[in-house]
């Protein structure tokens, strides 16, 4: 028994032997002769789109420097142009075709208001016990197919670690 | 990359047996070494071929449900007369053909072989990762592993007797 299983060990070893030696001697594949260049296009595309989404800290520094002379100019040019650009604002509105519009808006303005005080009546009136179960309800509605993705598709993460 | 493409690309052929997916997979890993372009200084081809067969393998997960199914199913059961004469015919046809014809035809046999037998039987003799290494990797138990290998192996032995070579006698080669 013991002979019949050693030979069995060494018709596999030899099998083993005979498959390394005919799979190594095999000549690489050619890689496709278009890939240099896919990958060449690939990097510049990536090149582009992140160059256009990148942080001010990767900017060019006179484009930098540009930035930060603009925001340091708007400060004086709000505390001189606010004030007259205000006083202009209030002598328009004060005009006698737009102030009347401006009481339209006041009055849509005082019946929003009521609306959102009789809105608030309302959910006051509901029982407490309705909100949080409905609040629960809508918790599990999103739990239940995340926890659900995460139990299926967990065991894909085995290989990342190869 | 001149220098490794062929490597990268072989290394994804050989897992995935698709052109068209080992070339989408060799882009994604040169992509990766331009984007870690200090971690690769080092060891450029280690790094690349590591790169290569983890995205291999995880492009073949993806299928791995389909798989799993076929290969668990079976166990180590051929009979030692039928291993005998593989082993045999194998020898005799590696020492008769010529170097190229040898090469297609073990080409063809290993690109034939389902993936549950393709997959660690290249991890074991190209990667040369140990049997207890690829059943961790794959997610299946070392036995089944080793009966997917032994497969293989037999599988393109079969295959190669199957050209028209005679099994043990070394006689001369049938025309096919």
């Amino acid at each position: 028994m013991n002979t019949r299983k050693s030979s069995g060990d060494e018709r596999r070893e030899r099998l083993e032997r005979l498959a390394h030696q005919a799979l190594r001697e095999l000549p690489p594949y050619r890689a496709p002769a278009g890939l240099e260049a896919r990958v060449l296009a690939e990097i510049e595309r990536r090149a582009a789109l992140r160059g256009g989404a990148a942080g001010i800290a990767e900017w060019p520094a006179a484009a930098r420097a540009l930035v930060m002379a603009g925001c340091a100019l708007c400060v004086p040019l709000a505390w001189l142009l606010v004030p007259p650009l205000c006083a202009q604002l209030a002598h328009a509105l004060s005009a006698p075709g737009v102030a009347h519009l401006v009481d339209g808006v006041t009055g849509t303005s005082r019946m929003l208001v009521g609306l959102v005080q009789l809105a608030a009546r309302l959910v006051h009136m509901i029982p407490s016990g309705w909100l949080f179960g409905g609040l629960i309800v809508t918790g599990a509605v999103y739990a239940v197919p995340l926890a659900l993705g995460c139990l299926l598709l967990g065991p894909r993460s085995k290989v990342h670690s190869v | 990359m001149r220098a490794y493409e062929d490597m990268v690309f072989s290394t994804a052929m050989r897992l995935t047996g698709n052109a068209a997916q080992s070339e989408d997979i060799s882009q994604e890993v040169f992509l990766k070494a331009f984007e870690h372009f200090e971690r690769l200084r080092a060891s450029p081809g280690g790094w690349l071929k590591t790169v290569a067969t983890r995205l291999a393998l995880n492009h073949l997960t993806r299928h791995r449900k389909r798989w799993r199914l076929f290969s668990e199913v079976f166990t180590d059961e051929t009979p030692e007369e039928e291993l005998e004469a593989a082993v045999a015919s194998f020898d005799t046809v590696l020492q008769q053909l010529e170097g190229q014809e040898r090469h297609a035809l073990v080409t063809q046999a290993l690109q034939q072989l389902p993936d549950h037998q393709r997959v660690p039987l290249v991890l074991f003799h190209f990667e040369e990762m140990s049997y207890q290494d690829i059943a961790r990797h794959l997610g299946h138990s070392l036995t089944k592993i080793k009966t997917d290998i032994l497969r293989g192996r037999l599988a393109i032995a079969r295959s190669l007797a199957h050209r028209g070579l005679p099994p043990a006698d070394g006689g001369s080669r049938t025309p096919s």
